[in-house]
Parts: structure tokens; sequence; C-alpha cells
């Protein structure tokens, strides 16, 4: 479970923030044939 | 596979947010032909496209599904025959047109989409930050 902020320990050195998960979706629509398509990341 | 980074421009972007610096009142999505080409997987240093594709860029939907998290929504159409292999998301105003005036918040190189004439992607690029 992620310690709320104010628990956090800090250490020189130490990374306590991160610049997160980046998630990409794509749903592909395919004129010809009039219906989108669900890709896979 | 999709390869996906927060930028280092991104970083500033986040940065100037918290002190009202930054400039930019609109998300944009944008796409290219890039992401397998050398150099084309995505990583912190990007800041655009690796090759950009023609179509103008698309104004992202912007909301928040959860407190630590952002997700942008846009979708491209293709003008003509090609195969998109990467998107990125940057800050810019209300009528941009160009990504290098701009900041490259996001970048990912995903697997090549053969897209023709009319096809589209939607492209979902969510964003959690969290502490570690």
């Amino acid at each position: 479970m992620q310690k709320p902020p104010s628990e956090l320990e800090v250490r020189p050195g130490t990374n306590v923030f991160s610049w997160g998960k980046v998630i990409v979706k794509i749903r592909v629509w395919r004129e010809k044939e009039q219906r989108w398509y669900e890709v896979e990341k | 596979m999709t390869a996906s980074s927060v930028t280092a421009t991104g970083i500033t972007f986040f940065i100037d947010r918290i002190d009202d610096t930054s400039t930019a009142t609109n998300f944009w999505i944008a796409w290219g032909t890039g992401g397998s080409s050398t150099g084309g997987t995505a990583t912190a240093a990007d800041t655009g496209l690796k090759a950009a594709a023609t179509e103008a860029f698309a104004a992202a939907a912007l909301s928040q599904p959860a407190v630590d998290t952002n997700q942008f929504v846009a979708t491209i159409t293709a003008g003509t025959g090609k195969t998109i292999e990467e998107v990125i998301l940057f800050g810019g105003t209300s009528t941009a047109t160009s990504v290098a005036s701009n900041r490259c918040i996001i970048r990912a190189s995903h697997g090549g989409q053969a897209l023709a004439t009319g096809d589209a992607i939607q492209y979902t690029i969510t964003h959690q930050m969290f502490p570690t």
C-alpha cells in the first residue's frame, strides 16, 4: 500500500516521486468496414 | 510493442503548471510514421514526433478519472494510406500549428497500424502520477 506523502521517507539520492505510468490505448476505425477494432497496447 | 514515456519537456511542463508559468491552454495529439525507424522508440529525451504525418493535430479531450490520473482522448483520420507508428501529446494554444513551438509531454511508439484513406485511430493516453 502506498504511504501518504507525509509518511514518505526522504533520503539523499532516493527518488520519492515518479513521473508515473503512461498507458496508450489504441482503437482503429476501418472506414471500409464501418467498425472500430480494439488494438492491444 | 508500445514504448511510452513522459518526456523531459513534459516534466518542465508539470513544473510550469505548478508555478503558473505555462502558456499552454490546450492539449493536442499528433501522430507519425517513425516509431520503428532508428531512434524511433519513445524515450524521455524526445521532443516531438520522429516522422510527423501530414494530418492535422487533433484536440485532446481531457478528463480526470482519478485524483492522480489525467486522461487525454483524440481521434485522427488518415487522409491517405499510411502506417502509423507513434503518437505524442503536447500542450499548446487553441490554434497549435507546430509542436516545436509548444511542448511535447508524452511520446509513445507503437506497433504499426496500416491505415487506408478514411481509417482512423482513437488514442486514449492515460497518465498516472504517484509517489514511489
